[in-house]
């Protein structure tokens, strides 16, 4: 009973917290989730026009899409963390060096965003939705390839494997004059290359893998594979059993109810928890940390103690920062926040998952008792009703997802402290009172 | 350690509900759907469909054309199809029946008249008698790409009594279905 009563208590803050900060941004807000949405769908429509052009274009515009869409979700979270006051509430130096511009950030959510955006096939749905409105307004036709030019098999794959390198070489330049110059439109710039970057290789990368797949079902070997599935199909109707109707029904389950049951509702929350950390950002330290002292180093660690060491090290240092800058800005940020999130307890893991899960399937009723006012239409109306409907629903739940995720991290972040020795911190703390967060800020720094 | 063990208790009791919430809505209909009676007409675009009566029987004929015995039974359900004269006919209905939890199919599809007509005919399923009582027939105007699209059901109305009664009647009966034949609406 006491961890049903912790938790009832976490989710009943999380609730007034989140409804309190909501209201008191709701304008900035309402204008962030409304500016990403008319952003996000000026690219994607300016994608299906410019389909018939070409294709890569159409994906440079879908990447300057979700680029938009990125920094709306970045500005919602830093209006909600300003008001929670979360910068002061993490255990970083007074003169923290790293840089926390929109651009920058842009930069390092950039890949995990699009990475969770994948895992869910946000990306997918979002190339054939391009691919949809291109039907619906001229027409379906199988003679025009419509994004199936960038897979390898339609533009080849050593275009494929250039594009991809060329990116690659023109964003880390524009990155190194970014570091040596400072200045902002760079920074977006670099941004900009790096989601078109990710779309191909999130894009082409599933083609690869479904030609690899293909490649192996078409090979001698691949019997071999089935011959223990045949053993025990042998062995299972001995006894009776259709085991082939039973793993098929238990597999039809577990991905078509369970797993993006388990996905939508379990692991998306915490991956944009993870995203939302990174943003805040968590002391999370480079492959040079790991390097040093042998394990993750994690948010107690104090960057005084973190200096480059002798010339050998130093050398090989600047050689990882040039092969492995997208390790410590990215994949070691994501991992570490992850790990903070998983490690402040279940009762309030199961509050968040459950205050998420009401905001997710809430947005998806209102979406349904929509449509269902509405009623039946032709494709062709959706297609231009669709985006328009989207907006009160984008500008109802975003807002709110960003001020959970907002309140959430800062959870997360007193109860890691309260861990790690700080005054005993309960639930009240979570409410954003200023001068109390002053003071536990300076207590944790000290 | 028993209090670590509840509170993750707690944490898996709620990712179970939510799992089970998340299901429960994807069995939400990705369709507009129109709940329609017996004898009363139900619209999919610009046609029209009027569920007129329905017949039970072991022995098919269709159009006079014997078609065979089944080893349940048929269920023919009369139908009046029209379409207003300034709109093109769909050509992508599905048309199916549920009872009990099942879906059915029928022996043959339904297309619409071409605009300014009308039709009478028949759709024939071949059923369990157990789905008789509560079947629906059901009507889904299927867009070539996904869309909202709208969705007609029509309770036949058949109580379990008069599922009883007409199966004493007229299980082992003769069906003569048609395809019908289409005519100008005036």
């Amino acid at each position: 009973m006491t961890a049903v009563r912790t938790m009832l208590h976490y989710l009943n803050q999380l609730v007034t917290t989140t409804g309190l900060v909501w209201w008191r941004c709701l304008p900035r807000l309402l204008i962030t989730a409304m500016l990403g949405w008319l952003g996000y769908r000026i690219f994607a429509q300016l994608a299906a026009i410019l389909v018939d052009v070409s294709a890569w274009w159409s994906l440079l515009m879908m990447s300057m899409g979700f680029v938009v869409r990125l920094s709306a979700i970045i500005i919602g979270l830093r209006v909600a963390g300003e008001e929670l006051q979360i910068r002061e509430s993490i255990p970083l130096p007074q003169d923290d060096p790293r840089d926390a511009s929109v651009s920058h950030l842009l930069s390092r959510t950039l890949l995990p965003f699009l990475g969770i955006y994948a895992v869910f096939d946000t990306v997918t749905d979002a190339a054939n939705k391009i691919e949809v409105d291109y039907y619906v307004f001229h027409g379906l036709t199988f003679e025009r390839p419509v994004l199936s030019q960038l897979s390898p098999q339609g533009a080849g794959v050593g275009v494929i494997i250039g594009v991809i390198v060329g990116l690659y070489v023109a964003r880390r330049l524009v990155d190194w004059w970014f570091e040596r110059t400072g200045f902002r439109p760079l920074g977006l710039v670099a941004a900009l290359i790096e989601g078109f970057f990710l779309l191909i290789v999130i894009l082409s990368g599933r083609q690869v893998l479904i030609s690899v797949s293909d490649w192996v079902d078409g090979r001698n070997f691949r019997l071999w594979l089935d011959y223990p599935g045949w053993g025990v199909r042998q062995l299972a109707s001995w006894l009776g059993i259709d085991i082939l109707g039973v793993l098929d029904r238990l597999g039809e389950l577990w991905w078509n109810t369970i797993w993006p049951a388990i996905s939508a509702m379990v692991v998306e929350p915490m991956l944009w928890l993870a995203l939302a950390s990174l943003v805040y950002g968590t002391q999370v330290l480079s492959t040079a940390d790991l390097w040093r002292k042998g394990r993750p180093v994690t948010v107690h660690t104090r960057r005084s103690q973190l200096q480059v060491g002798d010339r050998q090290r130093r050398l090989a240092l600047e050689f990882q920062e040039a092969f492995f800058g997208d390790l410590d800005d990215k994949y070691l940020p994501a991992f570490q926040s992850l790990r903070l999130v998983l490690s402040v307890g279940a009762p309030f893991f199961a509050a968040f998952i459950l205050c998420y899960g009401m905001l997710t399937t809430g947005e998806e009723w209102l979406s349904r008792a929509i449509y269902h006012a509405i009623g039946g239409h032709p494709a062709t109306f959706w297609a231009v009703a669709g985006p328009v409907l989207e907006l009160p629903i984008e500008m109802l739940v975003q807002p709110l997802r960003w001020v959970l995720l907002a309140t959430s991290f800062r959870a997360c972040v007193a109860l890691f402290a309260a861990r790690a020795g700080q005054p005993e911190w309960s639930p009240d703390s979570l409410a954003p009172d200023r001068s109390a967060d002053q003071t536990a800020a300076t207590e944790v720094r000290s | 350690m028993t209090r670590r063990l509840s509170g993750w208790l707690v944490a898996l009791v709620t990712c179970v509900a939510m799992v089970a919430l998340h299901a429960y809505t994807g069995e939400f209909p990705h369709s507009s759907v129109q709940q329609v009676a017996i004898r009363q007409t139900g619209r999919l675009y610009g046609s029209t469909i009027t569920v007129n009566s329905w017949r039970i029987g072991q022995v098919l004929y269709e159009d006079d054309a014997f078609v065979g015995r089944s080893g349940v039974m048929f269920l023919a359900v009369n139908l009046t199809l029209a379409t207003d004269s300034a709109r093109e006919p769909s050509s992508r209905w599905q048309v199916g029946g549920t009872s009990n939890g099942h879906t059915l199919a029928p022996r043959e599809g339904v297309r619409p008249p071409q605009p300014g007509f009308t039709r009478t005919q028949d759709v024939v399923f071949e059923l369990n008698p157990d789905d008789l009582a509560g079947f629906t027939l059901t009507v889904l105007d299927r867009a070539p790409i996904y869309a909202f699209d709208p969705e007609l059901w029509i309770d036949l109305g058949i109580t379990p009594q008069q599922a009883a009664d007409e199966l004493v009647r007229n299980r082992y009966a003769t069906v003569k279905a048609s395809e019908g034949t289409v005519e100008v609406i005036r």
